[in-house]
């Protein structure tokens, strides 16, 4: 059964108020007031200095686990928003398996599920590791971009995103927490630049929260067990209010959804669930044996969800 | 909706059958390729590495789209009787619309609305990866029925981070995969970190070990590994195809595409190669297209 063995995120020190961000795009002041007052965004995390591969190092680096079993690490995966990064045929992903000793693994980027692509990883990280059937054997999942271009530094009237990353450990067993299931549902008639199509984006703002549950609902069932027998979800940091009227949605207690890092991270890309999962260990929130759901959407647009037991 | 409970270990590994394919080269460029979106995304990304933009690659609208590729080919290679419930994309160069999701819109336009990925950043030999994953969903799956759609698209809009293989031409290549099928796909392997110099030891073993007890051996090598496979030929018996250097992510597969019914007529042992030097990743594929097998589509 694949598990999370260990989890570790880095967050820039780097803390910029949503008002600045706003200025360097040129957005509105009325712009500014919707991402402060109503989206609840107030700082966004960002590592102006910093690449990709200082990103994703700094996150590995704190995986106490990892070191001295580097051996044992067979594969690497990055999970992404966007595929391309950097100019080919640069590889900031093998450049961070060389630096940590794991020159070994075998080492992809996984995406096209946007900000759902870190459940995908872990999924497929799973899925390796028990066909190659070496109970010791380990898989790396990274996540974090870098909000290098317009594109990838905000949606307008949604999000803010902001520089941040993970490193999960994934393991075939063992005491950590179990992934009980994953789903996922794929609508590619909302792929697209939705800024440039209307009527697209009208639709997927629509249908947006009864996928989305729909998708939740789906990791619970598999996972044998209701809505209601979850202790948390671990969102994206979007947004408030997106949660907040999905929880309504869903009857589900807006109150166990882990929202505290939206005001203070931005839309860290795929690292938002496993910054969660950090945040919630540390606050004690988690308790052995309690069952969380960890949830991404992403535009294109993917809805996703996975079980996990602590 | 795809949902799936863990996957449990040492639950073995399930047939995979390449039972179809197709191939296509593309000489028309994309509209997306003249976005000023595309250039100043680019124009970001390579600042920090202080890279040059190929002014005349964006002048004249070079550059493809994978989803317009692979939207045609799997036109051809998922008819609508015949759905997938898995497709996955492979590809080293990225297209001229890196801000989409281009995998959920081909599982849109794909006959079983799939669950779809993609892969990248494994180098020229990312459909080899590609193929590793579908063998990995094989194992859950009741019955597996996915597409590989292996891409590459030819322009290049900046200079090279450093020298590599890059693409003479737009092509793309998908290999459709299902529990029953002429070519049973008996093993992928992935090796990583290998250098240059190891690749000839390495590759003779495996072309040793794979070939053993056949006769009817065909070698398809990329051209990374064209000299070590040649080196190797007199330990192996059979023919050995050097792929085009033109397409470093699909010509293997090109090869392979184009020959399954030829083997497929006369049964054969197909080992595909390929290495690409800057992840060092050495991967090989040992394909038994058998005579017997239901006919390839």
């Amino acid at each position: 059964m694949t598990a999370l063995e260990e989890v570790a995120c880095y967050l820039p020190d780097k803390r910029v108020p949503v008002e600045d961000v706003t200025a360097q795009l040129g957005l509105t002041s009325m712009q500014t007031r919707l991402f402060r007052r109503y989206l609840g965004l107030a700082e966004i995390r960002l590592d102006p200095g910093g690449t990709l591969l200082d990103l994703l190092s700094a996150a590995t680096g704190r995986l106490g686990g990892l070191r001295g079993r580097e051996h044992l690490v067979r594969y690497v995966l990055h999970a992404r928003v966007m595929s391309l990064v950097a100019p080919y045929p640069a590889n900031p992903l093998r450049d961070l398996c060389r630096a940590f000793g794991l020159g070994h693994a075998v080492s992809f980027t996984v995406t096209h599920h946007a900000c759902a692509s870190g459940l995908l990883a872990v999924d497929m990280a799973g899925r390796l590791l028990a066909e190659d059937g070496d109970p010791r054997a380990l898989a790396l999942v990274l996540t974090g971009e870098k909000a290098f271009t317009r594109d990838a530094q905000f949606i307008p009237g949604i999000t803010i995103f902001g520089e941040a990353a993970a490193a999960c450990l994934v393991s075939l067993d063992g005491p950590a927490d179990r992934v009980l299931s994953y789903a996922v549902s794929i609508r590619g008639e909302f792929n697209g630049r939705l800024d440039r199509l209307p009527d697209v984006a009208s639709r997927y703002e629509k249908e947006y929260p009864a996928s989305f549950a729909e998708a939740m609902s789906a990791a619970a069932a598999q996972a044998g067990v209701s809505l209601g027998d979850l202790s948390l979800i671990l969102p994206t940091n979007v947004n408030m209010p997106s949660w907040q009227r999905q929880c309504r949605r869903m009857g589900f207690p807006v109150g166990r959804v882990l929202l505290d890092n939206v005001p203070v991270t931005g839309h860290a890309f795929c690292a938002d669930a496993f910054i969660n999962y950090v945040t919630a260990v540390e606050r004690g929130l988690l308790r052995p044996g309690d069952r969380y759901l960890i949830a991404a959407a992403g535009f294109g647009a993917t809805f996703a969800a996975m079980v996990v037991e602590h | 909706m795809y949902r799936v409970g863990s996957p449990a270990i040492g639950a073995g590994t399930a047939a995979v059958r390449i039972s179809g394919a197709a191939r296509r080269v593309f000489d028309d460029q994309a509209e997306s390729a003249r976005d000023p979106a595309y250039r100043a995304w680019v124009a970001d990304m390579v600042r920090p590495y202080g890279l040059s933009l190929r002014e005349e690659a964006f002048g004249e609208g070079l550059g493809q789209s994978y989803g317009h590729m692979a939207g045609v080919l799997i036109a051809e290679a998922v008819p609508a009787d015949r759905p997938v419930d898995l497709l996955v994309m492979a590809f080293a160069v990225s297209d001229v619309m890196p801000w989409g999701s281009i995998a959920p819109h081909l599982s849109h336009l794909c006959p079983g609305n799939p669950m779809a990925f993609a892969v990248c950043d494994c180098g020229t030999v990312a459909a080899f990866t590609g193929l590793r994953l579908i063998r990995a969903h094989a194992v859950a799956a009741d019955s597996l029925r996915a597409l590989l759609v292996v891409l590459e698209q030819s322009a290049i809009h900046h200079e090279l981070a450093v020298p590599a293989a890059a693409p003479a031409r737009h092509a793309a290549v998908a290999l459709r995969c299902d529990q029953a099928g002429a070519g049973l796909l008996d093993s992928v392997r992935l090796r990583a970190g290998v250098a240059r110099t190891e690749v000839g030891r390495l590759l003779a073993a495996d072309l040793a070990e794979l070939s053993a007890g056949h006769s009817d051996v065909t070698v398809v090598a990329g051209s990374g590994v064209a000299e070590a496979v040649i080196s190797a030929a007199p330990s192996v018996a059979g023919e050995v195809i050097v792929a085009s250097a033109d397409q470093p992510s699909t010509g293997v597969w090109w090869e392979v595409a184009g020959r399954l019914p030829g083997w497929a007529a006369r049964g054969r042992r197909v080992l595909v190669a390929d290495y690409d030097p800057l992840p060092g990743s050495l991967c090989l594929a040992a394909i038994d297209v058998g005579r017997s097998s239901p006919a390839i589509s």
